[in-house]
């Protein structure tokens, strides 16, 4: 089922009487200026570009102003829940959350406990992962990502396009302004900084992203460095030029996951990250942006808990909802997923990107009932979902408009205040009925239009 | 009790290293059981505190080198029997297993006799934890051999499980994991004790109200003998005295010697 709005209306009024060959304008500047997602597939290395559609999901301004308050105050709990767990850890001691759903977690990092964040900001940018229910008519949260959230140069860079090849719509209709994104990219990491230039560290050309961090260094008027360009010298971080002058770094949005960013304290084969940088972070001396050890607040057990985090550190009630979830670690979830598994999306907590992810109505009896097996035997592992019927989205696919299965990843910037960006990556299963849209799962990608 | 220590920490390569990082976990935690005076030492680093409250030095050398040294002594007064505060992260941490402590399907079976032995205890009674703790540490010092050269600085407790041989570390890896198994908080410790030779490792479990120390390596429930702590964590992984990384195909050799002897 596919949502209406007079601002939709409005868009196709405009574009059935324009000329449908400025569709492959659009395509050209794509690949022009190589929007590209590199892909590990079956042990080789793809680089695609990252297919686009024509038609923007239009989301009313109203509508978006609820996303907005609802963001919001997601992210600034769940700012604060991570400050709690790297310090007092206060959620545990009051029985909000059992210890082990964080201490037996691999994304909880103990060994950098007692860090305080410049500004106590841990979340600089999140992207967070929604639906809308089509049943209730309400935006639904599916996913908060915490850690290295990618995709936001993709709208970024198709929106000056579109601007060029359909002027008409910018002019006939009221769409909200997303140029803002760069500058409150480059005034949080001023924000945060703890003395120093700002740095994108890329893990290189290889990356699936390079793509964006190439894009968003030159926005924010940040220096694109590799570990190798860097260097950590006394409890400093500097970045090194060709004549040998060495230049204090006082923040760094890196695009690397925290295995990788230190050999000394992750993985001790990591070419890409920098020997000694986990040291500056402890001794304050560098602004991460996000922060290590940011994923015990994104894994996928913890997050059935972000409702109750917003009730006991904002005393707030929630205003965007969860995805009904249960958790086989209580016995009366464990009790219904077992009775209900045909029906439930199960999720593997250790797997992101779309993998680990299980449709209980796709699967044989025998398979349900290994699961079963897997899901007593492991309990703390799962989480069960109730599968959501959400909104198809419109798409022209080979010259007629077809409905898609889609999500909108918001992103939100916290420095001197939390903002939500009128935009976000609106993501779509290139097949039909497939409910799989990230981008490692082969998905394409709309601009998001917020209209008045 | 004053103790004089002294000890030299060392790193040997095999053939010269240049943009040699590290970080280093060798300087004596401070204890609310004795208090460190007079502490000198020859190395001259950046130094941070880790999440369970280690010192970290940590530094880089860029010039070509065959090996680094560090000498450092103090003199510790010991003026309260072994115990450590709860502060920080919360002891429910050290109840879950780590993949060092965990056994896997190689020594699993041994595990699960290792326990049935142990049985004549009662898990469940909290109170007993001293007991329980005392009887484990029994267990494991009369069951197993302490020989060098069968387990290494990596080793899983499959290792000790299977060859019944270890060294301080497995011995400490083994009570761990069997603490945890009975849901007692248990942590490991790296340090030094009395006489010469390398650093020692031991455990701390949790008894409900405070950390006591337990050396299954000397049959000892810790009490008013001068062990000093450098540093303690999930495992030995998490107490590592040396990480580095280098340029240069080169093997390194970590050699600790220390001297440690009671002065009053």
């Amino acid at each position: 089922m596919t949502e209406k709005n007079p601002q939709l209306d409005r868009f196709f009024e405009i574009f059935n009487k324009l000329d449908k060959n400025r569709i492959s304008d659009l395509k050209e500047f794509t690949n022009k200026f190589g929007i590209n997602f590199n892909l590990f597939k079956d042990g080789s290395f793809i680089e695609r570009s990252f297919p686009f559609d024509v038609i923007p999901r239009i989301i009313p301004q109203d509508e978006f102003k609820v996303l907005e308050r609802g963001l919001q105050q997601r992210v600034k709990a769940l700012n604060l829940f991570l400050n709690d767990i790297y310090s007092d850890q206060k959620i545990i001691k009051d029985g909000i959350i059992p210890s082990e759903f964080v201490f037996s977690s691999k994304a909880y990092r103990p060994e950098f406990h007692g860090v305080k964040t410049s500004k106590n900001i841990r979340t600089h940018i999140s992207g967070i992962d929604l639906v809308k229910n089509s049943v209730n008519n309400r935006w639904t949260i599916l996913e908060d990502n915490l850690r290295v959230p990618s995709g936001a140069s993709y709208p970024l860079s198709i929106r000056q396009a579109y601007r060029k090849v359909y002027p008409e719509m910018f002019e006939q209709m009221n769409i909200e302004k997303i140029r803002f994104y760069p500058n409150k990219l480059m005034n949080m990491m001023n924000h945060v900084s703890t003395g120093g230039i700002n740095v994108v560290l890329t893990p290189g050309r290889y990356n699936s992203a390079f793509y964006e961090h190439a894009y968003l260094a030159k926005q924010t008027g940040a220096v694109l460095a590799v570990g190798s360009d860097l260097e950590v010298i006394g409890d400093k971080l500097y970045l090194k030029s060709f004549n040998g002058s060495k230049t204090l770094v006082g923040a760094m949005y890196r695009r690397l996951d925290d295995d990788f960013i230190d050999p000394l304290e992750f993985h001790p084969n990591s070419m890409i990250g920098v020997p000694g940088l986990a040291n500056v972070y402890r001794s304050g001396n560098i602004a991460l942006i996000n922060s290590i050890g940011n994923g015990i607040a994104d894994d996928k057990g913890i997050y059935y808990f972000v409702p109750k985090m917003i009730k006991y550190y904002l005393n707030e009630e929630p205003i965007i909802d969860n995805a009904p979830t249960y958790l086989p670690y209580f016995a009366d979830d464990m009790k219904y997923v077992l009775e209900n598994i045909e029906k439930l999306v199960i999720k593997d907590v250790a797997e992101a990107g779309g993998y680990g992810v299980l449709f209980g109505y796709k699967m044989s009896s025998v398979q349900l009932s290994d699961l079963k097996e897997v899901i007593k035997r492991e309990p703390r592992r799962f989480i069960a979902q109730e599968l959501i019927e959400f909104y198809d989205v419109e798409c022209f696919m080979n010259g007629e408009i077809v409905p898609r299965k889609s999500d909108l990843r918001c992103y939100v910037v916290y420095g001197e205040d939390i903002y939500v960006w009128t935009n976000g990556l609106t993501r779509y299963a290139l097949e039909s009925g497939n409910y799989l849209v990230n981008s490692s799962q082969g998905g394409g990608f709309k601009d998001t239009w917020i209209v008045e | 009790m004053k103790v004089n220590l002294t000890y030299r920490f060392s790193l040997e390569f095999s053939q010269r290293v240049r943009g040699h990082s590290f970080a280093l976990k060798i300087t004596p935690r401070q204890t609310p059981f004795y208090k460190i005076e007079d502490f000198y030492t020859s190395l001259k680093l950046a130094n941070t505190t880790d999440g369970f409250g280690n010192i970290i030095s940590f530094g880089i050398i860029n010039e070509s080198h065959y090996s680094f040294e560090v000498e450092t002594s103090a003199k510790i007064d010991f003026y309260h029997e072994y115990f450590d505060l709860q502060h920080g992260i919360l002891p429910d941490l050290y109840s879950v297993q780590t993949q060092i402590t965990t056994s896997s399907i190689n020594s699993k079976q041994e595990f699960l006799d290792f326990i049935n032995e142990l049985k004549i205890i009662n898990y469940n009674n909290k109170k007993n934890i001293d007991l329980i703790v005392s009887t484990a540490n029994d267990f494991i010092f009369k069951n197993f051999i302490y020989q060098s050269g069968i387990t290494t600085a990596y080793s899983s407790i499959d290792m000790i499980l299977n060859s019944k041989r270890g060294v301080c570390q497995d011995f400490a890896h083994l009570l761990i994991s069997y603490l945890r198994h009975l849901n007692i908080p248990a942590r490991y410790v790296s340090g030094f004790v009395t006489g010469e030779g390398e650093s020692h490792a031991w455990v701390e479990y949790f008894d409900g109200q405070i950390w006591r120390g337990a050396d299954p390596t000397h049959n000892l429930i810790i009490k008013n003998e001068p062990y000093i702590k450098l540093a303690h964590g999930r495992d030995s992984s998490d107490t590592a005295m040396n990480k580095g990384s280098f340029i240069g195909h080169s093997k390194q050799n970590l050699k600790v010697f220390t001297h440690m002897e009671v002065s009053i």
